[in-house]
């Protein structure tokens, strides 16, 4: 048998399998940026950090008994974690440690976070700073996979006193709807996962500090039908929450109350009145489903102006496990009846996010009225943002160029 | 090549041809050294190592690693070090293989003490040596970088290094003739504002790792052939026991396996790490053969990383130092003697006094309140070299065996360019009946404390035999001074030629030629012991059976049937016989076994508590005596 010279010609080409992962991708000089202040250095943003954060973790410190713990926040710090700076400003006046768990996907798509780096090798060399605490290079939204890195994170770090959902964008997105495409997750899948877990592994009461963009064309109009929906179901069952919630809105309809509106009409504050009320009891109808239960009393909460006054929320609930203690309805045992406090209601606390909306604060008109409140949150924001490496001096410029001196 | 450089070699040159003796230098070439920043490590664990080691000689006491696994997206290196301030890091930058550690820049920069540059500013002795530590992190990258800042400073410096592929067909290229310097990337430095006054320390942050060292952190080649082997049915790749878990690849964004740690979520980050030093020792399978842990076989390569990178930097033991023995942990101890045809003499250790109290040693010579660790994802690292909860036997020695010693010497009768300087070291070998795991199983050589080498189970080229034995060795070398320019410029391997490394490999054969003769000695002994208590156990095993048995057909029979007594060459046993006794004469010889004698000597007497020997003649007895005998031997 001879050998066919020919085939040894016929050698297939290399394919591209064998240099597959081989060459390292080009490496891209990053360039440095400039600090440029940004709405949310504004001082109503600060007058929220203290206000509400810090005021409402403050009253949860003073309840839960850390013994040594330290207390767990999580957040989404942006570059500059002047969230995570108030927070830690707290744990020092309360000489407790504090472990946070930062979102940031920024490292995952430019490779860069030049200046979170920094910010973030300046955080955990506080000496307070837990050394759990950890920036997890993914999308908060990944939570909604037990299976995701997200969740890894989370379960490596938590369970969480505090969830601070400071969203430049809204909660409740407008979404494209492709009929053949899985839907990408949201912030809802999210925060339910991340509820999930609080639940089953917390009894002590903890906080969830959401701020959202509120305008009509902000909110995904299937979203609003469904906190419609949530509403509608309480009224349906307790005419006392349908008084209170008529009353509220001076008896408008659903229509009337949810109807995408222009930025000037007034109708606006009732859009956003019903989002709030909806989104919290969207957040209690959820939290009361499972076992054990908890109920969500919202908290102080804010809204200012983002273009148009009423765009944006910042909320503030409080999760509380429910514990009623075995009692007999048949009069066999001489034990009287638990305390009925303790006896919850799903019906209170709906009528309390209604009250609580109607409670909602003007951030901005706060600090307009209020000259040496303004003067307070400027001076502080200044200093807030000089740790962060900003100028002070050219922070009052800039207040100054936009008005808000 | 200088100008000045090429001038004096055309006039060597010129000199040479003239016929002239010529004196010069050996020089190098900086490109040599350039190429360090291409990577000249293996392991992924070799740059974590080189981290820390850089961290230690900043005089940190905290490191913390974060890894991102198992997706490994972004590696984070961060220490509470000294930092370092604009000059020293340009000088880094400017000067890979040049530090300015050990050199007096070091105390100008603040990098090194300033009474010796051989120490860490608060008097540490330090590892790193020539500055390359850092570039290390080419073994994962192509770009990183490096946050760092000084006690007393109000910003943080950024630097953002870019290191380019080596390439000679690139120099040839661009015609690099050179002044020898070669460019080994671009860096980008700034300075951030810090607010915390206070805080110190350095970062290095790895970011889009190179795809084969994070297949390699992933150990996606075993999770390969794990995936073909349950496909093609055959010979079956087991998974890792115990990992860190699969990411998807396509995503990076889910887990497809998730972990299998050997402890549970909320165990303490020391807790953690000991249940995976358990979780080794575990795996251990008594039996004829037994089945010793192997670390590739229980663990993935994050795992393995971790293990090895333990071993490495310095960091407590996960149990105590061995120097640490004292004498409630059941050890044997030795001490070795340094002449080469020595032996080992036993220390008997008084209570409440360690190996170190009792032979002075110094190792690992921690300065006074100082202390290092490491944390890497929540898991605390100690030294996992668990000798005192290696499995044990009761077939052999039942013990381990400790041979400690410790060489000094200046060598000042001989020049420095040849002795290399003085060389102290202090070392143990442990005997016992398992090294668990498979790798721990050799000699690790610590100099100050820090070792790139992991255990070398050929004992630096042990000649002497001993193949079981020194399987059943694991042995520290911790070099106090010297044996430093032995050490290749990766730090994981040594040149063997170098005088130390040959005095401490003689050292090293004869210490384990010594514990070999010792243990072989106790084997003996131990044996010898066993049997003689097996014998006496037999013995007084036979001697209650058979009195039981006497006493029963006594009871029977009574006790008026003819006794029976036995005269043992020449001599009356027992002293004293009954009258009336019938007498049994027994010879014996060395091949006999009491046991056997005093088996045929309860069977005579049963035979006449049963009377059966009552109408037999003496003589017949005899005879009966003689043939039982015969019968049984």
């Amino acid at each position: 048998m001879t050998t066919n010279i020919e085939n040894f010609n016929n050698l297939d080409e290399p394919d591209e399998d064998l240099i597959e992962g081989i060459f390292p991708t080009i490496p891209t000089k990053v360039s440095v940026p400039r600090r440029e202040f940004k709405p949310w250095h504004k001082p109503r943003k600060h007058l929220i950090r203290v206000h509400q954060w810090q005021a409402e973790i403050n009253n949860l410190v003073r309840e839960i008994n850390f013994d040594g713990r330290p207390l767990r926040y999580i957040s989404l710090p942006g570059d500059d974690f002047l969230d995570v700076r108030t927070v830690y400003e707290l744990c020092e006046s309360n000489d407790l440690r504090l472990r946070f768990l930062g979102f940031n996907d920024t490292a995952l798509v430019d490779s860069e976070n030049t200046l979170a780096d920094p910010a973030f090798n300046e955080m955990v060399s506080l000496p307070l700073v837990d050394e759990k605490s950890t920036l997890a290079p993914d999308k908060f939204e990944n939570l909604y996979l037990a299976q995701s890195m997200a969740s890894k994170y989370l379960d490596d770090t938590g369970p969480f006193d505090i969830l601070n959902l400071d969203l430049c964008k809204s909660f409740s997105n407008p979404r494209q709807r492709r009929a053949s495409a899985l839907p990408p997750p949201t912030t809802y899948d999210a925060v339910l996962s991340l509820i999930r877990r609080q639940t089953l592994q917390r009894t002590e009461p903890w906080l969830f500090f959401l701020t959202t963009r509120c305008a009509p064309n902000d909110v995904d109009r299937d979203d609003i039908l469904k906190f419609w929906d949530c509403i509608e179901d309480n009224m349906s069952k307790y005419h006392e929450f349908e008084e209170h919630f008529a009353q509220f809105v001076n008896g408008k309809s659903r229509d009337e109350l949810i109807i995408p509106v222009a930025n000037n009409n007034p109708q606006r504050q009732s859009f956003t009145n019903t989002y709030c009320v909806g989104l919290g009891k969207w957040l209690l109808q959820t939290s009361q489903s499972g076992n054990p239960k908890w109920k969500v009393i919202m908290l102080r909460s804010y809204h200012y102006q983002v273009h148009s006054p009423y765009n944006m929320l910042s909320i503030a609930f409080r999760f509380e496990r429910i514990t009623i203690p075995p009692y007999d309805t048949t009069g066999l045992s001489k034990l009287s009846e638990p305390n009925t406090d303790n006896h919850f209601q799903e019906v209170e606390s709906a009528i309390n996010l209604i009250r609580a909306t109607s409670e909602l604060q003007d951030a901005d008109h706060i600090l307009r009225v209020n000259q040496t409140l303004r003067d307070e949150m400027i001076l502080e924001q200044g200093e807030l943002l000089h740790k962060a490496g900003y100028s002070q001096d050219q922070y009052i410029d800039w207040l100054g160029n936009h008005g808000l001196l | 090549m200088s100008d000045s450089d090429a001038l004096a070699e055309s006039e060597l040159v010129t000199k040479l041809m003239a016929g002239e003796v010529v004196d010069t230098i050996l020089q190098t070439d900086q490109r040599v050294i350039s190429r360090i920043t291409d990577g000249i490590y293996r392991q992924p664990s070799s740059a974590l190592r080189e981290l820390v080691a850089n961290a230690y000689d900043a005089d940190a006491t905290r490191v913390i690693i974060q890894t991102d696994a198992p997706r490994f997206s972004e590696i984070r290196i961060r220490d509470n070090g000294v930092g370092m301030g604009a000059e020293a890091l340009i000088h880094v930058i400017h000067s890979i293989g040049g530090s300015t550690k050990r050199t007096q820049l070091g105390k100008t920069f603040g990098t090194t003490n300033s009474q010796n540059p051989n120490l860490s500013p608060k008097g540490r002795k330090l590892i790193g040596k020539i500055g390359i530590g850092l570039f290390s992190v080419a073994q994962l990258t192509r770009q990183f970088r490096i946050i760092t800042k000084q006690a007393e400073e109000s910003y943080r410096l950024v630097a953002d290094v870019i290191l380019y592929t080596y390439s000679d067909e690139y120099l040839e290229q661009i015609g690099s003739e050179d002044d020898g310097k070669f460019q080994a990337g671009t860096v980008q430095l700034w300075q951030v504002p810090a607010d915390d006054i206070d805080g110190h320390g350095t970062e290095v942050v790895i970011r889009d790792i190179l795809p084969r060292i994070r297949e390699q952190l992933r150990s996606k080649g075993r999770w390969d052939l794990v995936q073909s082997s349950e496909n093609d049915g055959e010979h079956k790749v087991h998974p890792p026991i115990f990992h860190v878990g699969k990411v998807d690849l396509e995503t990076g964004e889910t887990l497809v396996e998730s972990a299998y740690f050997p402890w549970e979520n909320d165990d303490s980050p020391e807790e953690r790490f000991r249940k995976l030093v358990d979780a080794v020792l575990d795996r251990f399978e008594p039996g004829r053969l037994p089945r010793n842990p192997r670390l590739d076989l229980i663990f993935d390569n994050y795992f393995q990383t971790i293990w090895n990178l333990s071993l490495s930097i310095p960091l407590s033991y996960i149990d105590k130092h061995p120097f640490d023995v004292d004498k409630s942990d059941g050890i044997k101890i030795l001490q070795i003697s340094n002449s080469t045809s020595g032996q080992a003499s036993e220390v008997n250790l008084q209570n409440n006094q360690t190996v170190r109290d009792t032979l002075n040693l110094r190792a690992p010579e921690i300065l006074p309140n100082d202390s290092f660790s490491v944390l890497i994802d929540g898991i605390e690292l100690f030294r996992p070299q668990p000798f005192l909860r290696m499995p044990r036997t009761t077939q052999a020695v039942p013990f381990p065996i400790m041979a400690v010693g410790e060489y000094r010497e200046e060598f000042s009768d001989y020049a420095i360019t040849l002795s290399g300087g003085g060389l102290e070291f202090e070392a143990y070998l442990v005997w016992t009946h398992v090294v668990a795991p498979i790798e721990n199983r050799g000699v690790l050589i610590r100099i100050h404390d820090a070792s790139g080498t992991l255990f070398d189970p050929n004992f630096l080229q042990y000649q002497g035999g001993e193949g079981t034995r020194s399987a059943q060795t694991t042995a520290e070398i911790f070099v106090l001074k010297g044996l430093e320019s032995a050490l290749n410029i990766d730090r994981e391997s040594f040149n063997y030629a170098h005088p130390h490394f040959q005095i401490i490999a003689k050292w090293l054969h004869s210490a384990m030629r010594q514990l070999y003769n010792r243990q072989k000695m106790l084997q003996r002994e131990y044996r010898e012991e066993r049997r003689q208590q097996a014998y006496h156990a037999e013995l007084s095993d036979v001697e209650q059976k058979g009195a039981e048995i006497l006493s029963r057909a006594y009871e029977q029979f009574g006790t008026s049937s003819s006794s029976i007594g036995f005269v043992i060459d020449g001599m009356l046993e027992d002293g004293e016989v009954e009258p009336d006794a019938i007498v049994v004469e027994i010879k014996t010889n060395t091949n006999q076994d009491p046991i056997q004698i005093q088996r045929k000597k309860f069977l005579m007497k049963i035979l006449a508590a049963y009377s059966l020997l009552d109408l037999l003649s003496a003589d017949d007895i005899q005879n009966l005596y003689n043939d039982i005998e015969a019968i049984f031997d």
